[in-house]
């Protein structure tokens, strides 16, 4: 073999290499596509994770910290769980379980993901850093609320200004005492909602709908920022309260049914006495001798 | 006039044996299921006694039949009103211990024990629960008088008599009873019918049969209340009533029904009767002493010319009125009046007529002791079994209409005794006809037709017509190819 030829093989090898190298690079978005990327993911997280999860704020009582989660979790795992963590837990994962133990408030909805999103979601996740020299948000003047007017909008009497149905439709407050009777079940108690999220995360959610069930009525009928505020204002006004009629409530509940077996049985005492026995009974005793 | 049939029937209590063939024939025929097993709807019962369920005759217990209301004739239950107040809670059934805890014995043991000292035996359980159980009732508990200081003592006719007439009645050695067979009456003025609050029970156009309507019953049970005879059953597997339904798929088909076809004693007589179904409500009005006879009223003779014609008016079909004029049933009602309809008084005005019981009557003064026509028709009054009772039974209370019903009795009788033996004279028999107004033909008539008649005689089955009904509805060709057995649909309840 001449020097030569083996010169020539080293150098279509190293040129293998190097087109090889460049095409496993080019794989992972670099640079400008990144940072478009993890844009929409931010995008999305604020849309829709914001209002139960942190980045790297620490765990909160409605979800954990997602900071890192890319690489504590596997990735075909992130993305089955996001999607449908329902299911997960119903097939026994032990991860998904040891999450619901730590968070039995709330379970998280399903999330519906366009393709291509689920990427943006997961490269923000992975690389938030990107993002960082956005410029923040300019913060609105917070508008105080008002917890009467809160109330009626919650209840109904008050309607929203964009059109949708209110909050009672679907959700109860128990400590208000509002939703019992109604059976206003669709949705879960708002009771502790207030306590749970705190005053911004739940005009965040009143604005981002993370939940599909809500955002199919509000979507198009958004609340504007003043009811917003107002509903707050009574979620906060009633959070910590205690129901002032359960025990009263049990109690009728119970003397009804009491009144109600009563009467029943007032009206079926003695109803079928029976013939036959008696007659045997009465011969028994010996009154029934004849003569 | 509104003329109609009925398929009726005449018992001829003398000539019960108290087999208890028809119940078998019956419930081997259709009440042989679960649910099911306690529904008699043909029982034989012994009287004096309370029979099946325990006292049924006693209205005040159970508010079945009508009762007068001034003018108006009600249901002993109540209106409309007061059975919708009732429906949940009806408080005059029959309890399950008034009819009997249906029972069976554990067969299997007797063959399958294993080895041991004791021989093995079948034990007693009861078909509802499937437990063993001690047997303390039963469908004719009360059988040939058995506890009969229990149950005869207390039965509802036998209270109403004098302390006096009791205490001879149940005098050792004199104490008489008769059997007497019970099937759904197909009454005129059905109480059943009436009572239901859900319209299931209905009386066929066509033949007079009541029968109730599976799909329709809804298991209010107001028609077992209603039915002062208590021939309508809860079952409990269906929660639905059911009652004899007179075998009207053997009748379609040309057959006696079961219990008539196979009664030992050939006891029983069936044919059609022509009656006008305007004069229901003013024969049920009547006093209790006049229903007997108010009943018999209405029945029309099915050889005058101008009921005929009436009755084709009416839609009653040629062949269903030739029927009528060979049915037995006429005779004994009406032309020779020696057939009581049972308990008028509870005003259903039944279709089944009872020939009442003779020999219990007549067997005091018996063995070569008896004194002909004179004699007998002044004794009736120191018969055995108190002509009160038997009055009570089948007249209500009128004891003129039993008593003119056992004159006829003896008179054929003292007939049968001069031709047979021949030791009276000729006066003493044409004294006994004369005062039992009866003819000596008639006499021999009844005669023939209690003994000596094959069953073509006995049960004259009408033609059925089903043809002509079901034309009313649908093609007949098509019923045929579509309907099979007719519609059968499993009940919604099962438990
Ligand atoms: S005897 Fe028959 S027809 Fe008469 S009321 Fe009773 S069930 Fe009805
Ligand atoms: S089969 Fe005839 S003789 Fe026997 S019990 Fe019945 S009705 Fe009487």
């Amino acid at each position: 073999m001449t020097k030569r030829l083996w010169l020539w093989k080293c150098l279509t090898w190293l040129t293998a290499l190097l087109v090889a190298a460049t095409a496993a690079v080019a794989a992972q978005p670099t640079g400008k596509q990144l940072t478009k990327l993890a844009e929409e993911g931010e995008g999305l997280f604020n849309q829709r994770c914001i209002a139960c999860h942190t980045l790297g704020q620490g765990d909160r009582v409605t979800g954990p910290d997602l900071a890192g989660v890319t690489e504590r979790r596997d990735h075909q795992w992130l993305i089955d769980f996001i999607t449908n963590p329902e299911k997960m837990l119903a097939s026994g994962d032990p991860l998904a379980k040891e999450l619901q133990q730590k968070f039995p408030n709330l379970q998280m909805p399903a999330q519906k993901m366009e393709p291509g999103q689920m990427d943006a979601l997961l490269t923000y996740l992975a690389h938030p850093e990107e993002v960082a020299h956005h410029p923040a948000e300019v913060a609105t003047p917070k508008l105080t609320g008002d917890h009467a007017r809160g109330e009626a909008l919650f209840i109904g009497t008050t309607a929203f200004s964009g059109g949708g149905a209110p909050c009672l439709a679907c959700h109860g407050i128990a400590n208000a005492g509002l939703g019992r009777a109604a059976g206003a079940s669709y949705g879960p108690d708002l009771s502790s909602t207030f306590a749970d999220f705190g005053e911004e995360d739940l005009l965040d959610m009143l604005v981002e709908l993370p939940f599909p069930s809500m955002e199919a009525i509000y979507a198009t009928r958004p609340l504007n920022e003043q009811e917003r505020a107002d509903l707050s204002a009574f979620m906060g006004s009633v959070s910590g309260q205690v129901s002032p009629i359960s025990g009263a409530l049990t109690l009728h509940v119970v003397l009804a049914t009491l009144v109600i077996f009563a009467i029943i049985g007032v009206l079926g005492w003695r109803r079928l006495q029976g013939v036959r026995r008696p007659l045997v009974e009465q011969v028994r005793k010996g009154k029934g001798e004849l003569a | 006039m509104n003329i109609r049939a009925q398929v009726s029937s005449v018992f001829h209590l003398d000539k019960c044996i108290g087999c208890h063939t028809c119940s078998i024939a019956c419930k081997n025929q259709w009440t042989d299921r679960k649910g099911a097993e306690y529904m008699w709807w043909n029982n034989v019962e012994t009287k004096p006694g309370t029979g099946y369920p325990t006292k049924w005759e006693d209205q005040e217990q159970y508010k079945g039949g009508w009762e007068m209301q001034g003018e108006t004739l009600q249901l002993k239950i109540g209106g409309r009103g007061s059975t919708l107040g009732k429906i949940f809670h009806n408080p005059s059934l029959p309890t399950m211990d008034d009819y009997y805890e249906p029972f069976t014995f554990r067969y299997d043991d007797l063959t399958s024990a294993p080895a041991g000292k004791d021989q093995p035996t079948a034990r007693p359980v009861s078909m509802v629960t499937g437990k063993p159980m001690k047997i303390e009732a039963g469908p004719n508990w009360d059988d040939d008088l058995s506890g009969s200081n229990i149950y005869a003592a207390n039965d509802p006719g036998v209270v109403k008599l004098t302390d006096e007439e009791q205490r001879q009645l149940f005098a050792i050695e004199k104490m008489v009873f008769f059997h007497m067979p019970r099937i759904c009456n197909h009454c005129l003025n059905a109480g059943c019918v009436a009572g239901c609050p859900s319209g299931a029970i209905y009386k066929r156009g066509e033949d007079g049969i009541v029968l109730i309507n599976q799909d329709k019953c809804r298991g209010w049970r107001m028609c077992v209340s209603a039915c002062p005879y208590k021939k309508t059953y809860y079952g409990w597997t269906t929660g639905k009533s059911e009652k004899c339904i007179l075998c009207y798929p053997r009748q379609e088909a040309g057959q006696a029904p079961a219990c008539f076809h196979s009664c030992v004693g050939r006891i029983r007589y069936l044919g059609v009767l022509l009656y006008d179904a305007d004069r229901i409500e003013s024969v049920a009005k009547q006093d209790d002493k006049d229903l007997a006879a108010a009943q018999r009223d209405i029945i029309l003779d099915p050889f005058d010319p101008q009921v005929i014609e009436d009755a084709k008016k009416s839609g009653v079909a040629a062949q269903v009125i030739k029927a009528a004029q060979k049915s037995p049933v006429y005779k004994f009602v009406k032309e020779w009046g020696i057939a009581l309809p049972l308990h008028p008084e509870f005003r259903t005005l039944p279709m089944l007529f009872y020939v009442p019981p003779l020999l219990p009557v007549m067997s005091m003064d018996n063995q070569g002791k008896q004194k002909m026509a004179d004699d007998f028709f002044t004794t009736l009054e120191q018969a055995r079994l108190p002509m009160q009772y038997l009055a009570g039974l089948f007249a209500g209370g009128n004891e003129e209409e039993v008593k003119a019903v056992y004159r006829k009795l003896i008179a054929v009788r003292i007939q049968r005794r001069s031709v047979t033996v021949g030791d009276l004279p000729a006066a003493e028999v044409s004294k006994a006809c004369s005062v039992a107004k009866l003819s000596t033909e008639a006499v021999d008539a009844v005669y023939r037709m209690t003994t000596l008649t094959r069953i073509k005689e006995r049960i004259v089955v009408p033609p059925m017509l089903r043809e002509e009904a079901i034309e009313a509805g649908m093609d007949p060709h098509q019923h045929r190819q579509e309907m099979g057995f007719g519609s059968r649909r499993a009940p919604k309840r099962r438990w």
